[in-house]
């Protein structure tokens, strides 16, 4: 499988379902491309399955993408890969690459049966950009029955806020729009802050949307939750001590980095919440304090 | 003067000079106002002065008209008192400002035990005059000397700042404000390197005017979202703001987003400076965001059509005493606790 037929396959993946993460469309593409690969060595298929990983972050450039592919290699070779023939191996590598999925698939559910219950009744909710996660936890409070408001934030400069408004009202729950520069304006009404995240830093920090670590700034001036709603995919090895420190691989849009000369003019389009701002972070490991973050870490990728 | 008169009078100032504040528009309209007014009494001009005030909120719902109009009214309203003087001796026109000063003291020891209304009301009393128009005419002086003063307060202001932005500094600033953008052409002027983040400022995107007015003075500038604040937070050295208005508690009014700035600027540890010229001080003491009237955090049009307002974007918020370091005012640089006393000082 070359890198067009890769990058086509992850294309396609992600036009069947918008609703799945990108990093899950991207497992899905690297469990087809171990199941045509036709190489004679164990590390031969590490190496072109790095590659693989590598050439689907040229396509979209998320952090998700990236921990979720070194995930996906270190689960599936954590077995016994003591066998007489490749094919054997291999074999037992899919499974577990099916596996893998499979597991995945249900953490976006285990995170908002965790979530859910901390949205009390007649609160109103903050919220920026678009986040699967986060209206996935909405939808089950909804379910529940809970009365809640929701202020979600415009997000410039792809107003990702507006289709996540859009997605709330057909929930009828009662939305508002609000600009990027209005979050301190409104955080005196909120009662709580829930933030989805591109990646989960080894610190407990999040990296997500621009605009995340001023909400967090800001709510910690106001006193009000703070609260990251992650899958454990996301979790990645790096441990940025401010905003210089993100590589710039993840900064800026995938297309951005290959046309521009001089990224300090491009607008970033993450930014680093440290862990100081967070108040409880809700993956499918459990409800999490940001300093247990980094035990769970070791355990992922042990 | 009618309504209509009045608006067009003022959307005529503004258009003729679009780097004059609108405050400073209003009063021109207001004085070109007390010129063709026909009225029989003091107390029936003051009633006129007050109507056009609100008539011209009503157009432009900023801060800074209000207060400039408050203002310019009491302004005027301080000659009742030296025109006996005047009548009484012969003296130059520019001594009525030395005998103005005096009876300002005056007035300050009456007014500390009354209400300031009264002071017409010694207008009434003490008057001595044949007739009314000499009164006007005194005032239309007043006004026009009020007028003079303002004009100058923006440069004096960046006369104050200019100094604080060393060599080397990176600036952060938001939306579009004429007095910043007259302080860094002074800073420039005196040869000093520096750069500048401006943050676009949506709804609007005045921002980017900012951003092209200063590449004609050959800043090196780059254009913020509103939501990369906090991201370059890090890299900038002091931040600058404009104000629409400043409060009675040293807070002040301005762009929404200024806020957030703040907030964050005093998480970093940056110097967050204020710069306003002194006609935008008001008499409002808001303790948060829910407390600033509502006349003036919606724009005038979004007011008269609106009829649920919590579903419209604010165009200004508040930002509290306690997150600014500095306010440079043509009165002098100001700490925020220092304001309420120059407040007491203009507006007595």
């Amino acid at each position: 499988m070359n890198e067009e037929e890769l990058v086509e396959y992850f294309r396609a993946q992600m036009r069947k379902d918008p609703g799945m993460a990108s990093a899950v469309a991207a497992i899905r593409t690297l469990l087809e491309f171990l199941k045509r690969d036709k190489g004679e060595t164990i590390l031969g298929l590490r190496e072109s399955l790095k590659q693989a990983t590598g050439c689907l972050m040229g396509e979209d450039s998320s952090v998700a993408v990236s921990s979720g592919g070194e995930l996906f290699l270190r689960f599936i070779s954590l077995t016994s890969l003591e066998h007489q023939d490749l094919s054997h191996c291999k074999k037992v590598m899919e499974e577990r690459g099916e596996l893998f999925l499979e597991k995945i698939s249900m953490s976006r559910n285990k995170v908002a049966k965790l979530c859910h219950t901390f949205i009390k009744d007649g609160a109103k909710i903050l919220t920026h950009s678009y986040s699967r996660v986060v209206l996935r936890v909405l939808e089950k409070a909804a379910a529940e029955k809970k009365r809640f408001s929701v202020y979600v934030t415009e997000s410039q400069p792809d107003a990702a806020g507006r289709q996540m408004a859009e997605a709330l009202k057909k929930l009828n729950v009662p939305v508002t729009v609000v600009l990027d520069a209005a979050v301190g304006y409104f955080l005196e009404k909120v009662d709580l802050v829930i933030v989805g995240a591109e990646g989960v830093v080894e610190s407990g920090g999040i990296i997500n949307k621009i605009g995340t670590y001023q909400m967090a700034l800001c709510s910690k001036a106001h006193n009000k939750p703070f609260y990251v709603v992650a899958e454990s995919f996301k979790f990645v090895r790096l441990y940025p001590l401010n905003q210089q420190d993100v590589p710039d691989k993840f900064k800026y849009k995938a297309d951005t980095l290959k046309s521009h000369q001089n990224l300090s003019e491009a607008d970033p389009i993450i930014d680093y919440t440290p862990p100081s701002l967070i108040t409880l972070l809700f993956t499918d490991l459990g409800v999490l304090t940001p300093s247990a973050v980094s035990d769970e870490l070791i355990k992922l990728y042990l």
